[in-house]
């Protein structure tokens, strides 16, 4: 047998004995891990321009923890992007999950990379309102959200959204930078208040309990099962980006279970942000 | 109302396929891709997967210096857009071949973009499906690739084009696998109910069997 196929083997005895065990039994049809998310104030930083400032979240989940850096300059327009604002997102494991992972060196890994467009896509069309980040007929609010994770779970996405709309929901952007007032105002920079969730696609062995759909998947989890599908939605619950991940391809009806329990599952999260 | 294209709302651009030697070309609208799947029988033995018995598969997806309004560079695919794209690219065609009889060996797919207009990504992935059906790689089920979304009028409207790719409300690309009809790359941002999603969706599927025949046509 190859190592692969050892692997998913003894993946699957794991979740099985998980499931035996009752962690993921909970008369539901899915069940969600506790997200915790600490914001700090914005701190200075002594790199790069005086006028850069860090506000740093520190969710954590039961296996995953990762800082989330925002910063904030008043630079000129884009090119092409005149009347909005601009940002850049920044995706990249510690090397304390991976030795072999150079800190930041992104550009070769395309996995890291269809992660952080990922997240840039989904901020882009759903949370943040650039037309909200010009300050003037020439200037505009650039954010760079650097992200390190210190463990591999595929839930990041889901944790970066969280942390994310806790941010800017519950924060201002530094009044240092001589911006609007309106600007200044807590969750002014939001356009609409989004989740993500990224549902996995039940395998033999978690249909064996019950479960066609995985929220929160475990690391196990994760690796076991192939296939599965970020939901963003809104508090209307609108879907607002969508992206199928795994190798394996998923039946028309399955997928839109999927995307139907995530929607829902957003929807119950947000009762819990507001 | 009409589309900006004057076209209806569930109405595709015009589609050709053609082949030359070991190269297919892909006419989508103004998408135009050229491609080829190659077995490479003694690949670089760093690209070698020692995990699984099973080859490996590759993309390479490249958009050519002229191939859209803002020139590209010439090494572009190392661009972060490329990058993505070759990865979901290679993913859709691992589900289809049937790897495990191809272990040590290396499937390369290339794709390059002559000129782009919307749908980029659909045109490379169908222009492919051309490719490995012309090869001699045994697989599964053929990939086939169609967008649908929502205008800026609010109408639900298939396969949309640049213009409506920029001033749309949403853009959902999704590949089929046929014939079988399962789903292996949906991507999608923009504003759409649940609702309006599954009508496309269905909509989408109905197309790409037009696609897959086209397609079963060439051979």
């Amino acid at each position: 047998m190859s190592t692969e196929g050892l692997r998913t083997q003894l993946l699957n005895e794991q979740i099985r004995n998980q499931f035996r065990k009752g962690s993921r039994i909970a008369k539901a049809e899915y069940n969600v891990c506790d997200l915790s998310v600490q914001t700090q104030s914005w701190i200075a930083t002594a790199k790069n321009s005086s006028k850069t400032y860090y506000q740093v979240a520190r969710p954590s989940s039961s296996e995953l923890l990762f800082h989330i850096g925002v910063s904030a300059q008043v630079v000129p327009f884009m090119y092409g992007k005149i009347g909005e604002g601009n940002m850049v997102v920044n995706y990249s494991p510690s090397q304390l999950v991976d030795p072999a992972q150079e800190a930041w060196n992104t550009q070769t890994n395309a996995q890291i990379i269809e992660q952080t467009r990922l997240i840039d896509r989904g901020l882009r069309s759903s949370l943040i309102d650039f037309k909200k980040l010009a300050v003037s007929d020439e200037l505009c609010v650039k954010l760079d959200i650097d992200i390190v994770s210190y463990s591999r779970v595929d839930s990041l996405v889901d944790s970066v959204y969280y942390a994310m709309l806790r941010i800017f929901k519950g924060s201002v952007l530094p009044d240092t930078l001589d911006l609007p007032v309106d600007m200044l105002a807590p969750g002014a920079l939001i356009k609409k208040t989004c989740l993500s969730t990224t549902v996995h696609i039940g395998s033999s062995t978690t249909q064996e309990f019950g479960y066609d759909f995985i929220v929160d998947a475990s690391h196990a989890e994760e690796i076991a099962l192939n296939c599965s599908v970020l939901v963003v939605s809104d508090e209307d619950g609108r879907i607002r980006a969508l992206q199928k991940k795994g190798f394996e391809s998923v039946e028309t009806r399955i997928l839109l279970k999927a995307v139907e329990t995530g929607v829902r599952q957003n929807s119950r999260r947000l009762e819990n942000v507001h | 109302m009409s589309r900006i294209n004057n076209r209806k709302n569930n109405q595709l651009r015009s589609i050709q396929f053609a082949v030359r030697g070991s190269v297919s070309q892909c006419r989508f609208g103004n998408n135009r891709a050229l491609s080829r799947v190659q077995l490479i029988q003694k690949p670089n033995p760093k690209n070698l997967d020692y995990e699984r018995e099973a080859c490996t598969v590759d993309c390479r997806y490249v958009m050519l210096p002229w191939s859209c309004n803002q020139r590209f560079s010439a090494r572009s695919y190392s661009n972060r857009r490329c990058i993505e794209i070759s990865e979901v690219i290679r993913r859709v065609f691992y589900s289809v071949i049937l790897v495990q009889e191809y272990a040590k060996k290396q499937v390369y797919l290339i794709a390059n973009m002559i000129q782009t207009d919307g749908g980029s990504r659909i045109t490379a992935i169908n222009a492919l499906s051309l490719s490995l059906a012309k090869s001699s790689i045994c697989h599964k089920a053929l990939p086939i690739g169609i967008s649908f979304g929502k205008n800026a009028e609010s109408q639900m409207i298939l396969d949309l084009d640049g213009s409506e790719d920029e001033t749309g409300l949403a853009d959902v690309p999704v590949v089929f696998e046929q014939p079988t009809g399962r789903i292996s790359l949906l991507q999608m941002e923009g504003d759409l109910t649940f609702e309006e999603f599954r009508d496309g969706l269905r909509q989408a599927e109905q197309k790409s069997m037009q696609i897959y025949s086209m397609i079963l046509q060439k051979l």
